[in-house]
């Protein structure tokens, strides 16, 4: 049971967030891909919108590979496994809403790309105002990490 | 180095000298024109109509992407190099009377094949209905019209609605049924009925869900219908072959066609300049910005041409003055950094050399990892040679370049070569992790790069460019002639910062390992921050009038030591980032090992090999655009806002951007935006 537990906090960390991710790349995408109907040469610029809510899940797989080090091969009692399923939460919980607001901003810097291309790197300087708080989660998992 | 003073001109000329001195100025790359619009007290506007030559480039523009197209050839790749031409080969262009026919030519072929290709699609379309109804023989005419004796109807019905029609037929024998194809569960049928049956038959359709299909105003059987759609588009298959086959000549002309859109395009930039000054019938008159060191030779150059009047004009007092700048060559390519968020205005500092090494670190701490920083320094590199060869913009590069070596130099401090376990390294390679580890120890027996205390440094560094960002302030304010508030004012944010952050880091974070929270050190700090809360708090609303707006506005000053706090926080990222990058990395040698020991020889070890490229490329790419612009945003949010607005108005020289060739202009300026603007 304590192991279920532990692992649990691995299996949401890199699941929320990758959900996030996925779910604001999805966003970035079709608005981009809407774009590049119209004008194909913006994909250089467009690429970097549509990929950039990628990076929770990325913290969230980071997370989960840190937990996995910490909790695998080792004798698991309830306070050590409750441990590492909350460590995996704020990265699970702040990767997963802010992948899909940023995956909304990075759309609307698909729109505002196709209207002025030369200010698309001050949507980029956008959307990296929602992954702060993920960054924020990423870190406080990282403080919380189970001591190895 | 950086904002550059200017000076107003005005430039008169007989207006038989208007095109050498425009294109003087042109070829200068240094004169930023005013347009004079209606200005009373001046000459009339120039009688310049750039339209016709609007029209001409932009049928070259559609013509060139038509026969790009057609071809399949569009001037790229690794190496390509554009064509250097002299003005006066650009010129002779402009003057071959056959090329721009050539251009017309081709458009005209572009614009048939758009109208061939829609013709073709409607009547595939229309094929494609006959399709269904080939089986029908009745003359379309007959179909839905009523005759003397009876009366004919085609449409779609159900497997279902069919039997109905069949059951209800065996008891109405002037009734025929003819059932022409079917899709899965849907029947084109073909119902014929005596007229004296119409309204029951119209009723027994409508209830067997029968769909009646309208077939318009075509007449004659489908087979003919089928014939003449087929020759058709046979026609238009023909008439298509042989304007691609046209275009496929034009095509020979493509390189010499590029080469007249941008002769097409100097011109246009010139005479667009000229229609911004005045004339009369004799002179023409230019205004505009020159940097100060350049008027001089400018002049000189000018006053070769013949007589040619330069003089120089005091600004109006409420006139926006353009900021050009110059940077030496390391710092040169954050100038896009800088506009991205807005050039200084002729008040601020210029904050190019300022954020250039701080910019470089922070993105080297993003990647974090030695391996990577040389990969993207030799990319960069590559990527600033082509670039420069075809006349373009490097400064992306070079930024990418600078993050690359700061990123070998964090790299090397790590221990960090391509995710590979520290130990693994050679020794030349673990030995400055070595000192670092040494120096400041890590927790939990974990190497530093993956150690709290990493976090921690990351966040002095943040200290350290917000304090300076202060310091900037100060002396920028002081410049203005502030004097001795702006000295007041800064100092107190700096004894807050001096007060503040020791006593915060070594309660916090470092649990009282510098000294003791209730030593006489600790409350020197505390004391520090009480000082420079007050005289932020005393500065701060000093401006505002009666005692209540002052003790607000104090207040609120006062509150931004809490935003300060935010501000350093904020620099938490480059860890995050730093962290999840070597992660990923040593995640992917991982994976290739697991695949390299799986057992099946030669492919285990080839696809572990790609896993392992693969990897590396895509964890490089995330962390340089991730860190790319996360440090940008430090920059611009957390680093400006202690000094800089960016209010200031972009230096536009006079100066055409080639699209394809690149314009040597025999000892001028080479046309180029390399370190200069």
């Amino acid at each position: 049971m304590n192991q279920l537990i532990a692992y649990m906090g691995v299996a949401l960390s890199v699941a929320l967030a990758g959900i996030g991710s996925a779910i604001g790349i999805g966003a970035a995408a079709q608005a981009s891909a809407g774009v590049m109907s119209v004008d194909p040469k913006k994909f250089g610029k467009l690429l970097l919108l549509s990929a950039l809510p990628g990076t929770q899940g990325i913290y969230g797989f980071v997370v989960a590979f840190l937990l996995l080090g910490r909790i695998t091969g080792v004798e698991l009692d309830s306070a050590l496994a409750w441990h590492a399923f909350v460590a995996g939460l704020p990265i699970a919980l702040s990767g997963l809403l802010s992948g899909i607001h940023q995956g909304k901003v990075c759309a609307a810097g698909a729109m505002m790309t196709a209207k002025q291309p030369d200010d698309s790197a001050k949507s980029l300087i956008l959307a990296v105002f929602v992954e702060f708080y993920a960054i924020l989660g990423f870190l406080v998992s990282f403080l919380m990490l189970p001591s190895a | 180095m950086s904002l550059d003073p200017v000076s107003k001109i005005e430039v008169i000329c007989h207006s038989g000298r208007r095109s050498q001195v425009l294109s003087e100025l042109e070829r200068s790359g240094g004169f930023h024109p005013i347009d004079l619009g209606d200005e009373d007290g001046l000459l009339d506007a120039p009688e310049v109509s750039v339209e016709g030559l609007e029209d001409d480039i932009d049928v070259l523009d559609r013509t060139i992407s038509f026969l790009e197209e057609e071809t399949g050839e569009s001037p790229g790749g690794l190496t390509y190099t554009p064509r250097s031409m002299t003005e006066d080969e650009l010129e002779l262009l402009i003057d071959e009377a056959g090329l721009l026919d050539t251009a017309r030519r081709a458009w005209r072929h572009a614009r048939q094949l758009a109208e061939l290709d829609s013709d073709y699609r409607e009547v595939r379309q229309e094929l494609s209905f006959l399709e269904d109804w080939k089986e029908l023989s009745v003359p379309l005419e007959e179909i839905g019209s009523e005759t003397e004796s009876h009366w004919a109807v085609a449409g779609t019905v159900s497997a279902d609605g069919l039997s109905e029609i069949r059951d209800w037929m065996i008891t109405e024998p002037l009734v025929h049924l003819e059932e022409l194809s079917a899709v899965r569960s849907e029947h084109r049928v073909l119902v014929v009925a005596h007229r004296s049956l119409r309204e029951e038959l119209a009723e027994q359709l409508s209830r067997a869900g029968f769909s009646r299909q309208d077939f318009g105003d075509r007449t004659g059987r489908v087979s003919d219908l089928l014939e003449s759609a087929r020759d058709q588009l046979w026609k238009i298959e023909r008439q298509e072959d042989a304007l691609r086959e046209q275009a496929a000549r034009e095509a020979a002309e493509l390189d010499r066609l590029r080469s007249l859109r941008d002769a097409l395009g100097l011109l246009h930039t010139r005479m667009a300049a000229a229609a911004s000054g005045r004339a009369s019938e004799r002179f023409i008159l230019l205004r505009g910005w020159v940097r100060s060191r350049e008027l001089p030779a400018l002049t000189e150059r000018l006053e070769e041409l013949g007589p040619v009047s330069v003089s120089e004009l005091e600004p109006e007092e409420d006139e926006t003055v353009p900021s050009p700048l110059t940077e030496p060559e390391p710092v040169d390519p954050y100038i896009s950094l800088t506009d991205m968020f807005g050039r200084p205005s002729r008040k601020d500092l210029d904050p190019t050399p300022f954020l250039a090494p701080f910019f470089a670190f922070f993105l080297g701490i993003c990647i974090g990892d030695g391996g990577y920083g040389l990969a993207l320094a030799a990319g960069a590199a590559i990527g600033w040679r082509i670039v420069r060869r075809r006349g373009g913009n490097p400064r992306l590069f070079g930024v990418l370049f600078q993050g690359g070596i700061a990123s070998m130099v964090v790299g090397l401090f790590l221990g960090s070569w391509f995710g590979a376990p520290q130990d693994s390294l050679p020794g030349f390679l673990q030995a400055p992790a070595d000192l670092l580890n040494s120096i400041v120890p890590a927790s939990q027996d974990v190497e530093f790069a993956l150690s709290k205390q990493f976090l921690y440094v990351t966040l002095g560094l943040g200290l350290v460019q917000l304090t300076f960002g202060v310091i900037l302030d100060m002396a920028k304010r002081l410049r203005a002639g502030e004097g001795i508030s702006a000295v007041v004012d800064q100092t107190g944010w700096l004894l807050a910062i001096a007060g503040l952050f020791p006593w915060l880091f070594n309660r916090y974070l470092l649990g009282e390992a510098l000294f003791p929270a209730d030593s006489a050190t600790s409350t020197l700090f505390l004391y520090l921050l009480a000082a420079g809360a007050v005289l932020i708090f005393v500065m701060g609303g000093r401006e505002a009038k009666g005692l209540g707006g002052r003790i607000g506005l104090g207040a609120y000053a006062a509150y931004g030591i809490i935003n300060l706090l935010g501000d350093v926080l904020s620099y938490s990222r480059l860890f995050a980032l730093a962290l999840s990058s070597a992660i990923i990395g040593r995640v992917v040698n991982q994976m290739g090992g697991m695949l390299a020991g799986i057992g099946i020889p030669v492919l285990g070890v080839v696809l572990a090999v790609l896993v392992v490229v693969a990897g590396h490329l895509f964890n490089l790419f995330m962390a340089v655009l991730s860190g790319y612009i996360h440090t940008a945003r430090l920059q611009f949010v957390e680093f400006f806002s202690k000094f800089f607005d960016g209010t200031g108005v972009p230096f536009v020289p006079l100066r055409y951007q080639p699209r394809f060739v690149l314009i040597d202009h025999e000892g001028g300026q080479a046309h180029s935006t390399q370190g200069r603007e």
